[in-house]
């Protein structure tokens, strides 16, 4: 299972929050840069279709390859009332193979995307990830290096949390609660519902980028 | 006798009359509400109502010399006088803490004259009251911990400083609950405040929807069949993954198996 939220940030006060989620995680980023692949099987497959995406690492020196099939998400009145999404999700590392192996077993390509921007991964009461990337589609098939933002003025912004069925509650606060110092500059949701952004995220960017750049030069 | 209450009662105007004369120009620039909650006008009054009044012992004690030059003040007279003005001079510096806290004091003419004085004039403790005042701290830090080794001691301290994070973290939680309780900065739903002008807002909602959609459903980012294998070149990760043969291949065969 795993914690997530979603929301947007406009592209010019990325800066800020990379000020505010470094000074508040206390580590230092992670370069972020992954082509995802979502594969749908075919009816030789069953009757349920199935969906599973092929992440490759680009960021490494030498890319790395991971299967993750995202399950349903949590409901009840009690699912409705949290602001985070809970959802079961499987991941596993895979060697090079794993697209041929897929194609082979006659999953088909469904589409493809381009992420890229850095990550923040931290513990506090959880282990959190804020991931901030620009979003971009390939105009040709599998040509990562023509891809064109999906949206250039807007990046998006995911918080996840891995859980298990006997700690997910606490997880959620946890989640929750890091949202809370994000307010100055977004909000976040689940990803079914939409945000918009932040009115004064300008004044707060402002601030941010102030307090940080001087606090190079400013000694006690 | 005379001498020592002399000395006694010519040094007290020294820490009003600079008190007086500090407050006088900063009074003038401050609003009149600051002026009313601090109480500087009566502050100010206070003081020279203490220099007057020591101006008029020391013109006492002057008319007594002059009368007689053998004579000499009243004892009992020169006791009252004194514990007059000790006790007030004693409310008025306590006065003066609770004022000369919102306020920075700096010396505009510094000269070789009131150079070597200027440290002790401005310094809002007096040196022995800042001794005791850190022994007394050091004193309540280490109360029943004395007995221990050094190394003791250090692992009760960092003991107490961790019950101290911990308690700061659980104020933050309680201020991260209230704050989502009442309402405060909400995250459900569009926030969009008056500074953004609705052309903007309903734009900015578009782009999110067409964002999230591509992320979370893959819309817009299906190729259309005929373009399938209209790549030029694959990229580095993919060359060892998809030959062109295998790639052209498997497409072809996908398509024949199912159609």
């Amino acid at each position: 299972m795993e914690c997530v939220v979603q929301g947007i940030i406009e592209t010019q006060h990325v800066d800020a929050l990379e000020v505010l989620l470094q000074g508040l995680s206390g580590v230092p980023k992670e370069r972020v840069r992954v082509h995802e692949l979502c594969l749908k099987s075919g009816p030789n497959l069953g009757v349920v279709p199935s969906e599973v995406r092929l992440l490759c690492d680009l960021a490494q020196s030498t890319p790395s390859w991971t299967i993750r099939h995202v399950g349903g998400a949590m409901r009840g009145a009690g699912a409705e009332q949290i602001s985070v999404l809970v959802r079961s999700i499987v991941e596993s590392k895979a060697s090079n193979n794993v697209l041929r192996y897929f194609y082979g077993i006659g999953y088909k390509l469904d589409h493809e995307v381009l992420k890229g921007g850095f990550a923040f991964r931290f513990h506090r009461g959880a282990q959190i990830t804020v991931t901030v990337t620009s979003v971009s589609k390939m105009t040709k098939l599998h040509a990562t290096n023509e891809a064109v933002p999906i949206t250039p003025a807007i990046q998006l912004v995911e918080i996840t949390a891995p859980a298990a069925a006997d700690n997910y509650n606490d997880v959620v606060s946890a989640v929750t609660s890091f949202c809370e110092y994000l307010a100055p500059l977004l909000h976040l949701s689940k990803p079914g519902n939409s945000t918009g952004i932040v009115p004064t995220a300008g004044a707060a960017a402002a601030s941010l980028m102030s307090s940080g750049g001087g606090g190079g030069g400013k000694t006690l | 006798m005379d001498a020592a209450a002399l000395g006694a009662a010519a040094g007290a105007p020294n820490p009003a009359a600079p008190v007086g004369g500090d407050q006088q120009p900063r009074t003038e620039r401050l609003s009149a509400g600051v002026q009313q909650q601090l109480n500087l006008e009566g502050m100010r009054a206070r003081a020279v109502g203490l220099y007057k009044a020591i101006s008029r012992i020391l013109e006492d004690f002057d008319a007594i010399a002059r009368a007689n030059p053998n004579a000499s003040p009243k004892w009992q007279d020169v006791l009252g006088q004194f514990s007059m003005v000790s006790m007030e001079l004693f409310n008025i510096v306590e006065d003066i803490k609770k004022v000369s806290k919102v306020f920075v004091v700096y010396p505009r003419n510094v000269n070789a004259e009131n150079a070597a004085i200027l440290p002790v004039m401005l310094s809002s403790k007096l040196l022995p009251e800042m001794e005791a005042e850190e022994a007394t701290k050091r004193d309540n830090l280490l109360s029943g911990i004395t007995n221990l080794t050094v190394s003791g001691q250090i692992e009760k301290l960092k003991t107490r400083i961790d019950m101290i994070g911990s308690a700061c973290e659980t104020a933050e939680k309680v201020i991260a609950e209230s704050r989502k309780n009442y309402g405060l900065g909400a995250r459900q739903g569009a926030n969009l405040g008056p500074t953004l002008d609705k052309a903007q807002a309903a734009k900015i909602q578009e782009q999110e929807g067409l964002l999230r959609a591509a992320v979370n459903y893959g819309e817009g980012l299906r190729v259309p069949g005929d373009q399938r294998q209209m790549y030029s070149s694959l990229p580095s990760h993919l060359v060892d993954v998809l030959p062109f043969g295998d790639g052209a291949h498997n497409f072809g065969d996908n398509s024949g198996l199912f159609l």
